[in-house]
């Protein structure tokens, strides 16, 4: 078969369809023009040279053949009106038309097939959408596996061999028996008829009467359960102590047996409050105790009983675990031995050391000027705290108990720490230490200053709170004459003394003797670890430290500028050579300001912005926005929504979580019915419900 | 003594918790974690979520198990398969030796077999009652076969038409008594006529393939042996339109959900789904086959679709993706030449070379069987989540990452390398030219040769 694609053919159909079709019409409207008709055919002849022979007979036409037909088509009329007889010209062709191809009826055919298709398909076009952009599909017929049916109740029960009709008959007469249509047994109704109204009431009210006791005392209930006062609960639970022994004590005498368990079971609680380490002094008792103490011996007593059992409960434990500790705390303490012997000497080369200090801070502050004072920020006592040490070492010295220990070691490696870097501490600790051991020789347990304060109770009232100041101060002038005899007034010393009479104020405005409340000790020693920044940079340019870090980590990273351009590359001359087209005032300085930023970025003086910082994360992120985003805000957002139950509330978890297909098991999932379809189409439009599923 | 400092700047925690936290007293006992979806609350939503996603995208190919079972009993190469449309576990398969066996998937066993035809069958398929099937062989018989209830075949045929012809190809209207075959003219068949009542030619070459649409079940695709597709419509006396492709079709299918969308699976390797109101460009191509593209199947959502290939492979497509979404293989299966997916839209059933008819699941890593409410919500979270996160290049490479036989693998590098040679090769031709004299082509236009109309 040819190809019949070109234009040309398809115009051809069209008007081959044409004078198939409207044949009839044609006729007519010939009939109108055959005057202009009948002239056309003779000048055609004329051209021909030939004549045309026409029928000479008067007022009949050659075809009268033609002309009958067209009178006795008019069956209607029976008479031949004068119209009819007017002449009228033949068809233009004589002959029948010639049959088109079967190539060109097929042609035909199929063009209004293929337009018939298109337009059946055009319908389905819409379903087609809505099934492609449906989140959802659900193949099921009854998606619910929910179905209406008739119930089809069995026949009722009817007995058919003798036993069960015995049995039945049996029942049947029972009238307690529950018959399973009714509410109510037999007998239950009876009683219920028999039952006057009198009595009714009077039932009526009992109930309602225990009803409004029970109500009651489930209101006492719970205004008792509510109740927070603690004397009350004490009061309480003493009530029921007392009456739980006086039980016990009943029990001794009936119930050995129980008694003895009921002993254990005591004795286990006794010994479970002794597990749980009640006696830590951390309640709101204890405290209250704790501050009672000063003015009641007995309480004193009670509590520093209370916290040594706390101490007795604890250590054993704290033996049996760390003993790795305890290796090294011996390792330390002998440390300390040594630098405690060497403290005289180093006495002697005091004076020098200050000097050398003094040169140090001086350097120290022009690097806290030029780093922009971010030094400033964190400042303490350096001299008091020293103070403290010293006190602690000597504690170990003269006692070295397993509980000072931990101290020492702590008070000892900050020692050490402070020592490598050749500190003031460290000089100044040499000179406090014998000092402090001067004053404590008897009672080393104690830091100096609570030794001090303590020491004034015992004398007696005398002594008051600004006394205890003034104590303070001269201790402090003391330490300043050996620590500041060669120091100008810089700020750094100024900070320093400010400091010192702060923390000693505040000691003063403590609850002065406090023995073994420990807590507040190792605060002291917190306070006591904070060294100020000057102590510790001292000796090392920090600034220039942190310029060749900088130009090192920028090194390994390799940010320098590389010019990769070869030599004369790029540079060109000659006849047609036009020249690179200059970068216009905006381009210019959008480079330039993206290279100035970049640069700022990486240049700012004492930051060290590392940029592949984020390398290893980004390995694991998407390298472009994918597909059906258009912008990185978009997909950003599409991942920022959660979807797992954790971090939505249920309802957005499973709108969220929806499967795009759900079918059913075993279910035979068919085609898309045409007429379900188009019909649902049509219902839908009628109730104008729509939804984002697509049910199938 | 005082045995432990206290130091404020520094805390130990210790993991301890109190067994009554989460512990439940009962087996009965249901706590109720008290929760707060709150945004603030959950700083690290974006990177839990993530890790969740990549330990699914793992799991899932941990889980990926799709061969479920050889069906084997045939004594030679497959040549057809087939299902019931109102059955699930029947299917139909024939053999070159004329065999036509009954197989049942839920036990995995032949329920029953004939003897069909004299030569090899060409083509099967159901009646729509599920009653009976039909059969085409090389003896130029068509068959009519019953099956019970319980699978089991008639051992004579109810009804046998004498032909001239061999017919290859034959189908089942999806919802009249017609059926219709081809091979030297596609002939429509009704009732219980020995004669076919309609009968359409159009050009010389025989037809090999026949496939009625289920929708607008009066529409008829064919492919002919002329590298061409036609589409027939049965209400007419000739043909719709004709499409001329650069290769042969094997083989088509109409989107059981999409009434005038159609796949074919071409000789080039690729598979071609057009609108058929315009043939002149696809509506998508489907790459990654490495070898001929022999059968193709739509799974009855008509979201995806199986297909066989002569690269001894079955891949799954996406019906919106160009690329398929999964690749099952085994050591042992040869050229595939027949594809099927089950009606529940669970397995699949290929047909292969070495006389084996193979099932698998449809969704390679999908538990079968009842799932649980709890399984069901936790599989649909996982599913999300993947969704989500699968464009970040771990979960994708997870994902997408395939253990293939190295014929495959191979050849799929060298395909690769051949088009990217091509599209430098266009590109700096068009580089090179004079704008506008080497025009943009749509990838889907270029297998397109004529329609004839």
């Amino acid at each position: 078969m040819s190809t019949t694609g070109n234009p040309s053919n398809m115009a051809n159909y069209k008007t081959t369809i044409n004078m198939e079709t409207y044949d009839g019409e044609a006729t007519e409207d010939i009939a109108v023009d055959e005057v202009a008709h009948e002239k056309l055919l003779n000048s055609l002849f004329a051209m021909d040279g030939k004549k045309r022979v026409m029928n000479s007979v008067r007022g009949i036409s050659s075809q009268s053949g033609n002309l009958d037909l067209f009178v006795h088509s008019k069956h209607d009329k029976g008479k031949i009106k004068p119209q009819d007889l007017k002449l009228k010209a033949r068809n233009s062709s004589s002959s029948l038309k010639k049959p088109m191809s079967s190539m060109e009826t097929d042609q035909i055919k199929r063009l209004i097939a293929r337009e018939t298709m298109k337009t059946e398909m055009t319908m389905w076009e819409p379903i087609v959408q809505e099934i492609r952009a449906a989140p959802q599909m659900i193949f099921s017929n009854q998606p619910h596996g929910v179905e209406m049916r008739n119930v089809s109740r069995p026949m009722g029960f009817m007995p058919r061999t003798s036993l069960e009709k015995e049995l039945f008959s049996a029942l049947g007469r029972n009238e307690e028996v529950l018959n399973p249509n009714k509410e109510l047994t037999n007998a239950e109704e009876k009683a219920l008829k028999v039952m006057s109204v009198k009595d009714a009431m009077a039932k009526r009210e009992e109930l309602m009467k225990h009803q409004e006791l029970l109500s009651r005392v489930q209101i006492k209930a719970k205004r008792v359960k509510k109740i927070k006062s603690k004397r009350y609960r004490k009061i309480l639970r003493k009530e029921k102590e007392g009456a739980q022994r006086k039980e016990l004590e009943k029990l001794q005498q009936t119930d050995p047996e129980a008694f003895v368990e009921r002993f254990e079971q005591l004795n286990k609680n006794r010994m479970e409050e002794r597990l749980t380490l009640k006696h830590r002094g951390g309640g709101k008792f204890a405290r209250l105790h704790k501050v009672y103490s000063k003015f009641d011996d007995t309480t004193k007593e009670a509590m520093q009983e209370m916290l040594q059992r706390s101490r007795e409960l604890t250590k054993k434990t704290e033996n049996d675990s760390n003993s790795e500790d305890e290796e090294e705390v011996q390792v330390v303490s002998e440390k300390n031995a040594i630098v405690l012997s060497s403290i005289d000497s180093e006495d002697e080369s005091g004076k020098k050391k200050t000097y050398h200090r003094n040169s140090q801070l001086e350097t120290l502050n022009t690097v806290n000027r030029k780093a922009g004072g971010w030094l400033d920020g964190s400042k303490s006592t350096s001299v008091y705290a020293d103070k403290q040490l010293g006190s602690q070492v000597s504690q170990f010295v003269d006692h070295g108990e397993k509980a000072v220990v931990s101290q020492a070691v702590l008070s000892s490696r900050a020692r050490e720490k402070l020592k490598n870097q050749k500190s003031k501490t460290d000089y100044s600790t040499a000179h406090d230490v014998p000092e402090v051991e001067e004053i404590n020789s008897e009672k080393g347990p104690e830091t100096k200053r609570k030794f001090d304060l303590c020491d004034m109770e015992i004398t007696g009232d005398e002594v008051t709170g600004s006394d205890i100041k003034k104590e303070g101060q001269k201790q402090h002038r003391k330490k300043k004459r050996v620590t500041d005899e060669n120091i100008d007034e810089d700020i750094g010393a100024q900070n320093l003394k400010e400091t010192k009479k702060k923390a000693v104020k505040e000691l003063s405005a403590e609850i002065p003797f406090e023995p073994k409340a420990y807590e507040e000790e190792t605060n002291e020693r917190h306070d006591s670890l904070i060294v100020t920044m000057e102590e510790l940079f001292q000796d090392e340019d920090v600034v220039e430290q942190f310029a060749i870090e900088k130009s090192t980590a920028e090194a390994k990273v390799g940010l320098k500028f590389k010019d990769s351009s070869l030599p004369g590359w790029g540079s060109w001359s000659g006849a047609d050579f036009k020249g690179e087209k200059p970068l216009t005032k905006k381009q210019r300085r959008a480079k330039t300001n993206q290279f100035e930023k970049s640069e700022q970025k990486i240049k700012q003086p004492h930051v060290w912005l590392n940029p592949k910082r984020d390398d290893s994360v980004r390995k694991f992120q998407p390298k472009t926005v994918p597909f059906p985003y258009s912008s990185l805000q978009q997909y950003e957002a599409s991942l920022r929504q959660p979807v797992s139950r954790d971090f939505v509330r249920e309802t957005a978890f499973k709108l969220l979580t929806k499967p795009e297909v759900i079918t059913k098991l075993g279910h035979v999932i068919k085609p898309i019915g045409k007429e379900d379809v188009f019909k649902r189409k049509i219902s839908r439009q009628d109730f104008s419900m729509k939804s984002g599923t697509q049910k199938v | 003594m005082a045995t432990i400092s206290k130091k404020k700047s520094f805390s130990l925690k210790v993991l301890s918790r109190n067994p009554e936290d989460y512990r439940r007293e009962t087996k009965l006992d249901i706590h109720k974690a008290p929760q707060n979806p709150e945004t603030y609350l959950h700083p690290f939503t974006l990177g839990r979520e993530y890790q969740r996603a990549l330990n699914a995208t793992k799991l899932e190919r941990v889980f990926a198990k799709p061969f479920l079972c050889g069906l084997d009993g045939h004594r030679d190469t497959i040549q057809a398969l087939a299902k019931f449309p109102t059955r699930l576990a029947h299917v139909l398969s024939a053999a070159s030796d004329g065999e036509v066996r009954l197989w049942d998937l839920s036990t995995k066993k032949c329920v029953s077999s004939v003897a069909a035809h004299d030569g090899l069958v060409h083509s099967l398929c159901a009646h729509r009652s599920g009653q009976f099937f039909l059969s085409t062989g090389q003896d130029a018989n068509i068959k009519f076969w019953s099956c019970s209830e319980e699978g089991r075949i008639g051992s004579e045929p109810v009804r046998t038409i004498l032909n001239k012809n061999v017919y290859q190809g034959i189908d089942h209207h999806e919802k009249e008594d017609i059926f219709v075959t081809c091979g030297q003219s596609l002939d429509v068949w009704a009732g219980d006529r020995s004669q076919p009542y309609q009968s359409y030619k159009w050009g010389l070459d025989s037809m090999h393939y026949v496939k009625f649409n289920r929708i607008e079940t009066h529409l008829i695709a064919v492919a002919a042996d002329d590298r061409s597709v036609m589409l027939y419509d049965t209400r007419g006396g000739s043909g719709v339109q004709k499409l001329v492709m650069r290769m042969k079709t094997n083989s088509l299918c109409w989107n059981p959900m999409q009434a005038y969308m159609f796949t074919a699976a071409c000789d080039d390797f690729n598979l071609y789904t057009y609108d058929i109101r315009n043939l002149r460009i696809a509506s998508n191509k489907y790459e990654d086959h490495i070898g001929a593209v022999m059968d193709v199947d739509y799974a009855p959502t008509g979201k995806e679709f199986v297909t066989a290939g002569y690269d001894r492979c079955i891949r799954i497509f996406n019906v919106a993706d160009g690329h398929s979404r999964d690749v099952y293989t085994t050591k042992r299966m040869q050229r595939v030449n027949h594809i099927l997916w089950s009606m529940d839209n669970k397995y699949i059933l290929s047909g292969s070379d070495e006389m084996n008819v193979r099932l698998w699941k449809a969704r390679a890593s999908e538990k079968l069987g009842v799932i649980k409410p709890r399984e069901k919500t936790a599989f649909n979270t996982m599913e999300t989540l993947k969704k989500t996160f699968k464009d970040h290049p771990e979960i994708k490479r997870i994902a997408r990452h395939r253990h293939l036989p190295k014929l495959i693998y191979t050849q799929k590098k060298q395909i690769r390398e051949q088009k990217d040679a091509q599209k430098k090769k266009e590109s700096n031709r068009r580089f090179h030219s004079k704008p506008g004299t080497v025009p943009f082509v749509a990838d889907r236009t270029k297998q397109v040769v004529d329609i004839k109309e």
